[in-house]
């Protein structure tokens, strides 16, 4: 039996991602399994996020409406929006709990599929309500699914230019997504940067700018789903995806991608150095432990053998060995190859994990603390402690992940261990 | 004493009518009593009417039975002779037919049937089924005996003769005529088992029909290949003749031997010109092939037939083949011309404009020697110009990634060679970002780029 997917999108950005990869990569891993959660005002329509994807498209509109009734969730008692406040957007989950548990139930989840949740970290609503939603589901058996392990995060993090807040949010989302409750949340949690993307991609501010970034993520998605559609040669299980990232305790990641590679004219060494140059965070070079690497090649050019699973195995080690910490080819990875017919070109995802936070707190840092210094005691809406309680959890993983970095530079200094004396 | 039938009915109906009549007199008086009399000697009469139609109509059938058993096998008896006068072209069957004499006989004396051997109607009348049929039978039982021996001889004199007519039918396909559709149907013929004298007489008809349509096939393909060596000039005449006479003497056993001589002879007149023309196909198809870009199947599959002609009598196929030839070379010529314009147009979309003149499609020539090489000229010129436009795409198409891998590399080393690239046409690339960027140099020795200083 092959694995289901389904997308649980919360907040206003995030629904944008759930519909757009929804309505443009229809498969039979995921159905029509995409849920839409948001907390919306009485007046304001539900799919007011989605108008300008409507305008691009009329066709959509059709789309949305064929899930509308069965998809589209609006929670919360007193729903007047987050507005920017992402403990405003966790009360109303927790508060009406019961309304987003009966949709996801809807999805017909069995313990062996996945569900990617989706929130944009910078706002109110997705932010506050996903690390919650995950959580309750992981650990409540009211819930009925604390069977199911394969929670995955997609979390998307705001521009540079954002204000303060946002970036107060963000670090908290990323910070209650890694741990919650004083334990591991989702088992896997992938991070986009939208200002990294824009970068990537080579894109000035434009109007639409968040279509474009969010087709980049919504092939990313595709991408992490596509050894669940088509034949792979190694298909990445997906237990694999969370397995041993979660038992290490190293849970977050970052696509690196590169589409449209011609066969004859790229190598492999050349398309994985071309996708490693475009982290979808910002981040250091040979500060990463783990790399799952997804190829998306034309059927046909494994049917000639001309792309074997045996020469990605090879390209890839010697890349981790290039990239990875410590030159030794990190601590886990993955390589799949995944045959799509009538494809031509070459698509590249690779997951690279275990990263050094040290770029991403330098670009949210300081406005984190900046409005972090604005918040007194006795203001009522955030609570000092649960702020510190997640300062102190994001604190504590992000000097696990440089431990295992270190660990690795390191890995001479292991045969000492055994007895060896010097080397 | 054993009463009839009619006996019986009549009883019973007077004493039905006697004791209705009684019963009407004592309940209802004489008068209807009468009535009822009348009617029932009105009644008497129309069944007794009815009863005689009736008996004479089973009658009738009786008799047609007996006529029936005798036409039969009075049927019998003339399709036994006619087949054993038939079965006389191979075996002997006189004694036979004085068999069959001899059941005919005996059935005009039992007075079946009259002299000229017509049922005897009225003798027939006379006698009772029964009797009919044990004569019947007895005649027939003589005639199947007398069939299965016929059936066997005839059987085992056709055996030996067809056995010869596929040997000799073997010969001709060894020595190349082309007689495999006849040699399998003699082969099945043969393999039939007659049960009856007229399977076997119909067998052997169907060998002899087809050992001659066998025969024909060879003399056609002589006289084709005798046409065809004309064509290329030889002196044919006494050739000709000697087949017009084999043609009347077809069931002879010499006729295979001569169709054979013939067959080499007319073979040798035409080795030469078949072995040239076949190497010109051959080297032709094999320089199409490797000038062909796409799908070369089509060319494969020419060049697949004219391996398999190999004898000179195949002189004709190869002919057909040679024009098919020439009109697949013109339109493979014709395809690429258009998909290198394509790939032009393609080029100009990325503001590159090649200089290029369309080389001239041959369209007919006096050999196919002069043909070839105009069309692989053409050929030879599109294939280079579609190799190149081909490169050039590849490399205008992945240059914005190829790009971003040579600015990384020059960022950290000042320098790249060309096999680090890790892709192919890697030396295009680089030249292509040193006209691009004009602070970069190429050294083309190296295949390296490095950065210029100052
Ligand atoms: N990539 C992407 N980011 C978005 C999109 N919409 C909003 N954002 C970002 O999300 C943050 C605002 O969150 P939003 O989804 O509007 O709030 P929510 O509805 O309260 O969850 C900001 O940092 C925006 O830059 C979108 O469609 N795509
Ligand atoms: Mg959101």
């Amino acid at each position: 039996m092959s694995t289901r997917w389904g997308i649980v999108a919360s907040g206003q950005g995030a629904n944008r991602v759930g519909f757009l990869y929804y309505a443009k990569y229809r498969n039979p891993a995921i159905d029509d399994r995409v849920l839409l959660l948001n907390t919306t005002p009485a007046d304001v329509k539900p799919e007011k996020p989605l108008e300008k994807l409507f305008e691009a498209d009329p066709e959509l509109r059709e789309v949305y409406e064929s899930i509308r009734k069965r998809r589209v969730c609006i929670f919360g008692r007193t729903p007047s929006g987050a507005g920017n406040n992402w403990t405003v957007g966790e009360r109303e989950a927790m508060d009406d709990f019961h309304t987003i548990r009966r949709y996801i139930a809807s999805l017909n989840l069995r313990p062996q599929d996945v569900l990617l949740g989706i929130a944009t970290l910078g706002g109110g609503t997705g932010n506050g309500s996903l690390p919650y939603i995950i959580h309750r589901m992981r650990t409540d058996p009211g819930v009925g699914m604390e069977k199911m392990n394969n929670f995955l995060a997609l979390g998307i993090l705001p521009y540079d230019f954002e204000a303060p807040q946002r970036h107060f949010n963000a670090v908290c989302g990323m910070s209650r997504l890694l741990r919650y409750a004083g334990r591991q949340n989702a088992a896997l949690l992938i991070l986009v940067d939208n200002s990294q993307v824009e970068r990537v991609l080579g894109l000035g501010g434009r109007e639409d700018r968040y279509m474009r970034i969010n087709s980049e993520i919504i092939r990313c998605i595709h991408m992490l789903i596509a050894p669940s559609i088509y034949t792979s040669s190694a298909t990445i299980d997906i237990a694999d995806y969370y397995q041993l990232p979660s038992s290490l305790g190293i849970t977050h990641f970052t696509p690196c991608m590169s589409w449209g590679n011609d066969p004859e004219v790229m190598g492999i060494e050349a398309m994985l150095e071309s996708a490693s140059a475009n982290p979808l965070v910002p981040l250091d070079r040979g500060k990463a432990t783990m790399a799952y690497v997804i190829l998306a090649v034309p059927e046909s050019a494994v049917l000639e053998g001309t792309l074997t699973q045996e020469m990605l195995e090879e390209e890839v080690r010697s890349w981790a060995e290039r990239h990875l910490a410590g030159g030794g080819g990190g601590l886990v990875r993955y390589a799949s190859l995944v045959a799509v017919p009538e494809k031509r070109d070459v698509d590249v995802l690779i997951l690279l994990g275990g990263f050094s936070l040290r770029k991403l707190m330098e670009k949210l840092g300081d406005k984190y603390h900046k409005f972090r210094e604005c918040l007194t005691p006795k203001d009522g809406a955030i609570e000092q402690g649960k702020v510190e309680e997640i300062e102190r959890e994001l604190r504590r993983y992000i000097a696990e992940t440089e431990r295992r970095i270190e660990a690795l530079e390191e890995g001479t200094a292991e045969l000492e261990r055994w007895g060896f004396g010097d080397v | 004493m054993r009463l009839t039938r009619e006996q019986v009915l009549a009883a019973g109906a007077t004493a039905g009518v006697l004791l209705l009549t009684l019963g009407m007199v004592l309940f209802f008086g004489v008068s209807a009593a009468a009535y009822v009399a009348v009617a029932s000697i009105l009644v008497a009469l129309v069944g007794s009417v009815a009863y005689t139609w009736w008996e004479g109509r089973s009658d009738t059938s009786v008799q047609g039975m007996k006529l029936g058993l005798l036409e039969r096998v009075k049927e019998r008896i003339q399709k036994l002779e006619a087949e054993l006068k038939l079965a006389e072209e191979l075996v002997k069957t006189q004694h036979l037919q004085e068999e069959v004499k001899e059941v005919r006989a005996r059935l005009i004396k039992d007075g079946l049937f009259t002299v000229v051997f017509d049922v005897n109607d009225r003798q027939v009348g006379r006698m009772t089924l029964t009797a009919i049929e044990l004569s019947v039978r007895r005649a027939e039982q003589k005639l199947r005996s007398t069939e299965a021996v016929a059936l066997a001889e005839h059987a085992e004199a056709v055996e030996p003769r067809g056995r010869r007519m596929l040997e000799n039918g073997e010969r001709l396909r060894d020595a190349g005529f082309r007689v495999g559709a006849e040699l399998e149907e003699l082969e099945r013929v043969l393999g039939i088992t007659p049960h009856s004298l007229a399977e076997s007489l119909g067998r052997w008809e169907r060998l002899k029909d087809t050992y001659m349509r066998l025969m024909e096939v060879c003399v056609e393909e002589l006289e084709y290949l005798i046409e065809a060596a004309a064509a290329g000039g030889r002196k044919v005449e006494p050739l000709m003749e000697r087949l017009q006479v084999l043609r009347r003497h077809l069931r002879t056993p010499e006729a295979v031997d001569e169709l054979i001589a013939l067959r080499a002879e007319v073979g040798g007149m035409l080795a030469r010109p078949f072995t040239k023309l076949r190497e010109q196909l051959l080297g032709h198809l094999t320089r199409v092939k490797e000038l062909v870009r796409g799908d070369a199947s089509r060319v494969r599959e020419l060049e697949e037939r004219a391996k398999e002609l190999r004898e000179p009598s195949m002189l004709g196929e190869l002919s057909s083949l040679r024009e098919e030839c020439i009109t697949a070379t013109v339109e493979l010529i014709e395809g690429l011309a258009d998909e290198v314009e394509r790939m032009h147009r393609e080029l100009e979309s990325f503001g590159i404009r090649r200089r290029w003149r369309k080389p001239q499609v041959p369209e007919s020539a006096r050999t196919f020697a002069e043909f070839s090489r105009r069309a692989l000229r053409a050929m030879e010129r599109l294939a280079e110009e579609y190799d190149a436009c081909y490169t050039e795409l590849k490399v205008m198409s992945s240059y914005p990634a190829v790009e971003r891998i040579i600015e990384r590399k020059l960022k950290e080393k000042g320098e790249v060679a060309a096999e680090e690239l890790g892709v192919r046409y890697a030396e295009e690339f680089l030249q292509r970002y040193a006209s691009m960027n004009k602070d970069v140099k190429l050294v083309r020795k190296q295949g390296r780029l490095k950065v210029r200083r100052g």
